[in-house]
């Protein structure tokens, strides 16, 4: 949805008068580039992510909690869990439901 | 995609991602603030049979509005003479319904706790609406309370019939909204302060529905959560079946059976007697009510108590001792005389470790709507939906 939104923009903003080859060319390049970036970032991200996940995995605890219940901290009695990260829960397993039931 | 979902789409600054296929009057978004028009945030407890509204607004711990309406419609009938009906309004809402039922067909707009009757809905809603913003100029960001496990249908319903005279919603289920009402912020922090958030079990009996949720950190599950269609109302459909049977063409309406069970609603060892003075054929009688009022009503702990078995079962064992500490019953249903008691000793005979059972107490009718209120304020931007006509 957010691509589309912003290729739309580019699309409205650049091509107003009617397709080029120049402009065609322009948003190519454009769109490659940010496929390097993306590529790029994934690569210094990946090797992050992939000790987070053995973490996470090390943990029994966490690996048998329900992917809603681990989306938020449980509150303690010295640290109560605010309201909005309840509402957060609430709409992630909303999400969640949905994704099952489509 | 609607019309006012690509008018929002247009403006730069927003962000909008429709909700999925069949609801697609919201719109979750991002939303650029809007200076031209005030904002009033509400708590709102849509009852089967009662309905409670707290407004407040942005910024402000205080409450501009405190309501509590019976959840009925009455659409004055054809025929009745100018100056008989207030104002010769064409429709009366609540209580003002009630008094007027001579003249009025009443609707109720739920039944067991979803919209049963929409257009009677979307009226109610509007009085709540004039109640919240009388000038109706201002954006209503309501938060409502919903029964545990409402399905989806239930959800787009109200949705639907809020469209238009809400500005944005979020629902968020009765038991859990009580929990965040009964919670006193003032002594979060404090020793021996246990944060019914934390860990606790809220029973919320309504008119439509008794609805009980774990409540224990995180927002709960639908498996920490229960609805049973047994309720008030239900009690009241036993107590005619019974009456009737007793006392045939007793004639009693079904609003004085309610208020007979609201004055002396009891649950445990049958008591006798309870005399009722009721009219009948224009001429007094006192009918002896104890065994019927007893049975009906021992019939919520039949239905509640398994219900009450399985969520502990469900619950971390890591808290259990005070998570049974720590069951409250709220709603309508907590002023039936003796069900504390009677769940509590239920427990404790079936060898469950130091049970108590509390009432909520004196406030009950306005927890969930002072639950609703409180995440109103704390509800991130992101996290209201919109409502797109």
């Amino acid at each position: 949805m957010a691509e589309a939104s912003r290729l739309e923009i580019v699309l409205r903003d650049r091509v107003s008068d009617g397709f080029s080859e120049d402009a065609l060319q322009e948003i190519f390049l454009d769109e490659q580039k940010r496929v390097i970036d993306a590529l790029m970032l994934a690569e210094v991200l990946g090797p992050l992510l992939t000790e987070h996940l053995a973490a996470t995995t090390l943990d029994p605890a966490r690996a048998r909690a329900p992917a809603a219940r681990s989306s938020q901290r449980p509150a303690t009695a010295d640290r109560p869990l605010a309201i909005a990260d309840l509402i957060e829960g609430m709409l992630v397993q909303e999400r969640t439901n949905r994704g099952h039931a489509a | 995609m609607s019309t006012a979902a690509l008018e929002k789409s247009a403006e730069k600054a927003e962000k909008v991602t429709l909700s999925p296929s069949g609801s697609a009057a919201t719109a979750t978004a991002t939303p650029t603030r809007r200076t031209d028009r005030k904002s009033i945030l509400v708590g709102f407890d849509l009852g089967t049979n009662k309905s409670c509204i707290l407004t407040g607004l942005p910024g402000s711990s205080d409450i501009a509005v405190s309501k509590i309406v019976s959840s009925v419609v009455g659409y004055v009938r054809d025929g009745i003479v100018d100056g008989i009906i207030a104002g010769n309004a064409s429709i009366l809402y609540g209580d003002d319904a009630l008094r007027n039922v001579l003249h009025v067909n009443l609707v109720a707009p739920l039944d067991r706790g979803v919209i049963k009757h929409r257009d009677a809905a979307r009226d109610f809603l509007q009085h709540i609406r004039s109640l919240a913003d009388p000038a109706g100029n201002a954006e209503i960001r309501a938060v409502v309370g919903i029964p545990a496990n409402a399905d989806e249908q239930a959800r787009e319903d109200i949705r639907q019939c809020a469209t238009g005279i809400f500005d944005r919603i979020l629902l968020i289920p009765e038991p859990f909204l009580a929990a965040l009402g009964y919670r006193d912020d003032a002594r979060l922090g404090q020793p021996g302060y246990v944060d019914p958030v934390t860990n606790s079990l809220f029973i919320d009996i309504g008119g439509g529905t008794s609805d009980l949720c774990l409540v224990q950190g995180y927002f709960p599950t639908p498996d920490d959560q229960i609805s049973i269609g047994f309720a008030g109302d239900a009690i009241d459909d036993l107590m005619r079946q019974d009456i009737d049977r007793v006392y045939p063409n007793n004639g009693l309406t079904h609003l004085r059976i309610r208020e007979i069970k609201e004055n002396h609603a009891y649950v445990g060892t049958i008591r006798k007697p309870i005399d009722v003075k009721v009219i009948m054929g224009g001429k007094a009688h006192t009918l002896e009510l104890g065994e019927v009022i007893g049975r009906a009503c021992n019939t919520l702990i039949d239905k509640i108590y398994p219900a009450l078995t399985t969520l502990i079962g469900r619950a971390s064992s890591d808290g259990i001792v005070t998570l049974l500490q720590n069951i409250i019953i709220t709603g309508g249903g907590s002023q039936i005389k003796g069900l504390d008691t009677v769940l509590q000793k239920k427990l404790s005979d079936d060898s469950y470790e130091s049970p108590k059972v509390r009432l909520a107490g004196q406030d009950y009718k306005r927890y969930v709507a002072l639950g609703a209120l409180k995440a109103a304020r704390a509800a991130r931007e992101n996290q209201w939906q919109y409502l797109l006509a």
